[in-house]
């Protein structure tokens, strides 16, 4: 099977190339990634990230013939050659098809993503009624690859000022949470032109979610709570609005 | 030696060729419906002026006339179908942000829509003009 | 109160819900305005200048159409915003172009109201 794969090494290439893999797959390569493993078999200088071989990890994310996609769930068979294998789009690369997701998980963690609750801690779980955990689902399951945020026009013309579909995706999560008590402040949090709003309704974020998750519409739930709150007197931005000040980053930049 | 940080972070390459990147056609309906509106506006002006023209007599005619020249109907025509599609378009964001049509399935059916119908609308007008 | 990290980019004065909900507002206006007109025309056939008066000549339609113009200019503020925000990163260059279709816009909403009452 014939490969064309993008390569970058930045201790010894000025710029970015493809290179041409011819392969013989053995029976039991059924995956993209299987196919990936064998070529570095052959040429152990091609860099990937990968874990849990079964779409659980999110790590093998690229971008592949065009479309964002996870290495380990997708079919060799319904490939068409030469498979053109290139990282995912925007973010800055590292090496071959390994991105640096610094700012995407930056963007992720600027939405708070974990439950907030005042009350005193109980002795045993905080409870839920199955239909207000049912109002999680389609949410909880990202995995967060960046397949999603990495196709998104937007994010690529605005990395820094757009949270993207994946932290917009967990900011709604949160907002739907029956035991999180500060939905105010979350909305208040997407407030200016770019956080929320520079989405467009492109919907390449749904056409790409290996889970088969939906962005798009979590956004436009955003949206919907947004329009509620201007009825009701409207939004501001938090009043400590120093930009960056208070931001929480777990995540150091590469130096 | 390979550590992949000899490269300063801001000089690292992304990837970002675009002609790698498949383009759905809900894409390709919202980048038309931004080039569509910034056409629109470059060519304000020349709508206002035609808006002017029409209302005095003379102005008129000049119009009518101009209509009848063949040199006109490529730009008119490029002009007409970039009103047609970023109207379509725009009903169809509309509609999606009023939570309508919001599954992929039903959001590539009616990107589909929007594109074909738009082409189909400006020749319709063109027929009607001329 | 949680100390939510507050945004990331502009400045206070800055929101982002009433620019969303005026592109929408006055492209509902101009979609209204633009089925209206095309209905009308269609109804009408004018043809020749005399007929185009009586349908332009009234206040009616020279104020539908101011606002549908207003609508227009406001829509396309925002709009081209967004565009040059994607596009244009060096800021010097952006700021004049911001401040280049600003004063177009003003422009052109003056240059409307001379043409509508032909002053
Ligand atoms: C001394 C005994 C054991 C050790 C040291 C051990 C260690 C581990 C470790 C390190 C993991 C990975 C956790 C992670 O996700 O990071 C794991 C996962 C797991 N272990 Fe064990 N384990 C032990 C016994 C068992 C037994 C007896 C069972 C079942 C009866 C079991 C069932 C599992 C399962 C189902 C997972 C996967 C959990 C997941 O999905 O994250 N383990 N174990
Ligand atoms: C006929 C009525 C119109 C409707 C229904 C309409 C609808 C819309 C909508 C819903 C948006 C928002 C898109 C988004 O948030 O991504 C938009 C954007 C825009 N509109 Fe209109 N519009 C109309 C007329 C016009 C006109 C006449 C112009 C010309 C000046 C124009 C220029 C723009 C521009 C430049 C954008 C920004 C595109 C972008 O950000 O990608 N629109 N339009
Ligand atoms: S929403 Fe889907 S594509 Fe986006 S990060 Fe989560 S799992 Fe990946
Ligand atoms: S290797 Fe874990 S998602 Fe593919």
């Amino acid at each position: 099977m014939r490969f064309s794969i993008y390569r970058f090494n930045p201790d010894v290439d000025l710029e970015p190339y493809m290179q041409d893999y011819e392969v013989a797959l053995q029976p039991e390569d059924r995956m993209l990634l299987d196919a990936l493993l064998r070529i570095k078999t052959m040429d152990d200088t091609l860099s990937m990230r990968k874990s849990c071989r079964e779409g659980v990890c999110g790590s093998d994310a690229m971008n592949i013939n065009g479309k964002n996609g996870l290495a380990c769930v997708t079919k060799l068979s319904s490939l068409s050659e030469p498979v053109v294998v290139r990282p995912m789009p925007g973010l800055p690369v590292v090496r071959d098809l390994v991105v640096d997701m610094t700012q995407f998980f930056e963007n992720y963690n600027s939405v708070k993503p974990y439950l907030v609750n005042h009350d005193p801690v109980p002795e045993t779980e905080r409870l839920q009624s199955p239909e207000q955990r049912a109002k999680l689902d389609g949410l909880y399951e990202c995995i967060l690859c960046g397949a999603c945020t990495t196709s998104c026009p937007s994010f690529w013309w605005n990395p820094d000022k757009f949270v993207g579909p994946a932290g917009l995706l967990q900011a709604y999560r949160f907002m739907a949470d029956s035991r999180d008590q500060v939905l105010d402040e979350r909305l208040d949090n997407l407030e200016d032109p770019f956080r929320l709003y520079k989405c467009h309704n492109i919907m390449n974020c749904v056409d790409v979610c290996p889970k088969g998750l939906s962005p798009a519409k979590a956004i436009s739930k955003i949206k919907e709570l947004k329009m509620k709150g201007l009825k009701s007197g409207g939004f501001k931005a938090p009043a400590s609005a120093t930009p960056l000040a208070g931001k929480q980053i777990s995540i150091k930049r590469v130096p | 030696m390979s550590t992949g940080i000899a490269m300063p972070y801001h000089q690292r390459p992304k990837n970002l060729d675009l002609a790698s990147i498949r383009l759905p056609v809900p894409a390709l309906v919202s980048i038309l419906h931004r080039a569509s509106g910034a056409l629109i506006f470059l060519l304000l002006p020349v709508l206002l002026w035609a808006l002017q023209q029409s209302t005095e007599a003379g102005g008129y005619a000049g119009l009518v006339n101009m209509m009848d020249s063949t040199w006109i109907k490529p730009p008119l025509l490029v002009l007409i179908w970039a009103f047609i599609h970023h109207f379509l378009a725009g009903i169809r964001h509309l509609t999606l942000d009023m939570r309508f049509g919001l599954e992929i399935r039903q959001a590539r059916r009616s990107s589909k829509l929007v594109l074909v119908a738009g082409l189909v609308l400006t020749l319709l007008a063109g027929i009607w003009l001329w | 109160m949680v100390n939510l990290p507050s945004r990331a980019v502009a400045g206070a004065k800055h929101h982002g819900s009433y620019e969303w909900l005026l592109q929408r507002f006055t492209a509902a206006i101009m979609a209204i305005y633009t089925l209206g007109m095309i209905s009308l025309l269609m109804i009408r056939q004018p043809d020749g200048y005399s007929e185009w008066v009586a349908i332009t000549d009234n206040n009616t339609w020279r104020f539908g159409t101011l606002l549908t113009l207003l609508s227009l200019f406001v829509h396309a503020w925002q709009g081209v915003l967004d565009i040059l925000n994607d596009y244009i990163k060096p800021l010097a260059l952006r700021k004049a172009l911001k401040f280049a279709t600003a004063l177009a816009l003003v422009c052109y909403a003056v240059w409307s109201v001379f043409i509508l009452w032909k002053l």
